[in-house]
């Protein structure tokens, strides 16, 4: 279990409910890794968004390169 | 760059990530462990020669570093990209240790995380004094 409380989608509302619909239509699940800051919504959606420019942009580094990178 | 700060969770998704994107990898295959034993070609390798240097020392950083990319064929926006996925990772990772975020287990990362050589790497806090790292991650 995770140090702090998380909301699950079941009891999302509002802007946090908003950033798990994202999450979902963008990679296709809700991981673990992103949920953690479900009490910070603004942060999750501002951080979605950086993966989405980073990891999914315009770039001559490839995919495969960039997830060599993170792992 | 995960594995390299012991970070279980972004390894192992990244590892996955990386096998999906190309099966035969070697650097999948032992979860970024070795990236120097996975059969990648020079351009590759100093890449992430750049990105562990960059996450174990990144103040040190000097222009030499990116004059060597450039000569294996990377390219001033290519050495933007790299650190910038290095940036977002090592930050991921703080998110993933720091609020001890649990493995994805519908995605077979239980098992995975047994091969993992830092499996057990934890260090308990000692109320009013600052645990020591139980391994430099500068090596």
């Amino acid at each position: 279990m995770p140090y702090v409380k998380t909301i699950p989608y079941e009891d999302s509302q509002g802007e946090l409910k908003e950033a798990y619909n994202t999450m979902t239509k963008s990679c296709g699940r809700i991981t673990n890794v992103h949920a953690v800051s479900s009490l910070k919504p603004g942060i999750m959606k501002t951080l979605m968004a950086y993966v989405l420019s980073v990891m999914f942009g315009e770039s001559d580094v490839s995919r495969a390169e960039g997830e060599m990178v993170a792992a | 760059m995960s594995a390299t700060i012991k970070c279980q969770y972004l390894t192992l998704a990244h590892a996955q990530a990386l096998c999906g994107e190309d099966p035969e990898s070697q650097l999948a295959e032992q979860r970024g462990e070795n990236y120097h034993d996975a059969g990648l070609p020079p351009k590759r390798v100093a890449m992430l020669e750049f990105a562990e240097f960059l996450t174990t020392t990144s103040s040190a950083v000097t222009e030499d570093w990116v004059e060597e990319l450039r000569s294996v064929g990377w390219d001033d926006a290519d050495v933007v990209d790299i650190v910038h996925v290095v940036a977002l990772f090592n930050y991921m990772c703080c998110v993933a240790d720091d609020l001890r975020v649990d493995l994805d287990t519908e995605r077979g990362w239980k098992e995975q995380s047994q091969r993992l050589s830092f499996k057990d790497v934890t260090a308990p806090k000692v109320f009013g004094k600052i645990a020591p790292m139980p391994e430099s991650p500068v090596t």
